[in-house]
């Protein structure tokens, strides 16, 4: 893929998102600290969140540009 | 998700920039790549396309980061530019000592952006760039030390060595941390990139006392918030021979929020409170990041404010927070 822009977008950030199957690729690649999904509150604004008396957020998912060359998700599961 | 090669010369923020990667968020397990945002950003953003990126699936492992996506040059997409079409940059850099640094090579101008590890002979080669002309940096670590202009042409590789500029004081009476731009090193920073400051697992903020030739790096804080964790006290002994005549107090930051900047006060005496850091529009200590655009403070010691014998230092955040 690529992606070409003559202009900002209009809602100020440009991204791309796989929304994959929770059910089978569960993990991210930073011990599950930007894994928000069932949690019991927010610590800071709408993005910090509490689960498991963690804090997690999308933003502790982040790797310095120069090293940052794969973004994985991982699972256990076993396909036979 | 794979972001090979130049993929990200579109994008901003330069080598050491960061952002959100994944979400595992319940219904769904999100997979990104910001190829721009407006989180701690340190440039403006640029336009034109970014990649190639590619996503894929294994069941054999991590894919590589190196995969090359090359062959998308010939499939007529707008605004790619071929290798054919671009130059290098290769050259030797001086002055970092890589036994004990990174040292990073970055190249930049409005259209684009390229980085790239310099070896440990501080040789570097640059990765294919669109023509144009450049700002090169040097960085030891994530220090920046050196700058210069580099014009780069298709098809020719053109030499640009670069020499740090970064000077160590003639004298050095006591240093906590390192000069590498990072707070690698002090209290939370092991943890800060993948946690709130406020999580159980942190270590506590202070404030915290750093004796000097006594505590450990850890006895010192990686961030300062106004009313939480200041003031920070450093006590360090002197002979009468390293007390007589003047100093300096330098303090180091990475990353401030809402005007954050050390006051300092030396053996009871106030210093003057810097001028207010550029301001980023964005949280950062509390989403991860550490880096913004950095500030240096020197503080001047008149000649008799230090003395033989026990001294003590204490800054406090004049605003907000910073990092140190």
């Amino acid at each position: 893929m690529a992606t070409y822009i003559t202009a900002q977008p209009s809602i100020g950030e440009l991204r791309w998102i796989g929304r994959l199957n929770a059910a089978v690729l569960p993990n991210d690649d930073v011990n599950q600290a930007s894994a928000t999904g069932g949690s019991s509150s927010t610590v800071e604004g709408s993005d910090v969140f509490v689960v498991n008396g963690q804090t997690r957020s999308k933003f502790y998912s982040s790797q310095r540009f120069i090293d940052d060359q794969v973004h994985c998700k991982q699972s256990s599961i076993s396909f036979i | 998700m794979l972001i090979p090669g130049v993929a990200y010369e579109s994008s901003s923020g330069g080598p050491f920039f960061r952002d959100i990667n994944a979400n595992p968020s319940g219904a769904y397990n999100a997979l990104y790549w910001y190829m721009n945002s407006g989180h701690v950003p340190t440039e403006n953003r640029r336009v034109g396309l970014s990649g190639p990126y590619s996503l894929v699936f294994s069941r054999s492992g991590t894919p590589s980061g190196k995969t090359d996506l090359a062959f998308m040059g010939g499939l007529g997409i707008k605004g790619f530019v071929a290798t054919s079409a671009r130059g290098y940059v290769s050259g030797k850099g001086s002055g970092v000592d890589t036994a004990k640094y990174q040292a990073v090579v970055h190249w930049y101008n409005n259209a684009a952006q390229y980085w790239t590890y310099a070896d440990s002979s501080n040789n570097f080669y640059s990765p294919a760039m669109k023509p144009g002309t450049y700002t090169q940096v040097l960085y030891q670590t994530e220090l920046k030390v050196a700058t210069t202009t580099v014009t780069v042409t298709a098809g020719t590789t053109v030499t640009k060595n670069i020499a740090s500029t970064w000077a160590a004081p003639a004298t050095t009476l006591f240093q906590i941390g390192d000069w590498d731009g990072q707070p690698k090193g002090f209290r939370n920073a092991d943890k800060q990139a993948r946690m709130h400051p406020s999580d159980a697992r942190m270590s506590p903020w202070g404030p915290l006392t750093y004796t000097v030739g006594s505590s450990a790096l850890t006895d010192f804080p990686m961030a300062v918030f106004k009313g939480l964790n200041d003031p920070i006290t450093i006590k360090f002994t002197l002979t009468a021979a390293q007390a007589s005549g003047a100093a300096t107090f330098r303090i180091g930051t990475t990353l401030a929020f809402a005007g954050g900047r050390p006051t300092a006060n030396i053996n009871g005496k106030a210093g003057a409170v810097p001028a207010a850091p550029t301001a980023i529009d964005s949280r950062g200590v509390t989403r991860g990041a550490y880096r913004g655009y950095g500030f240096i403070y020197d503080y001047p010691v008149a000649a008799g404010t230090l003395v033989a014998g026990s001294n003590t230092v204490s800054f406090q955040s004049f605003s907000s927070l910073f990092n140190c």
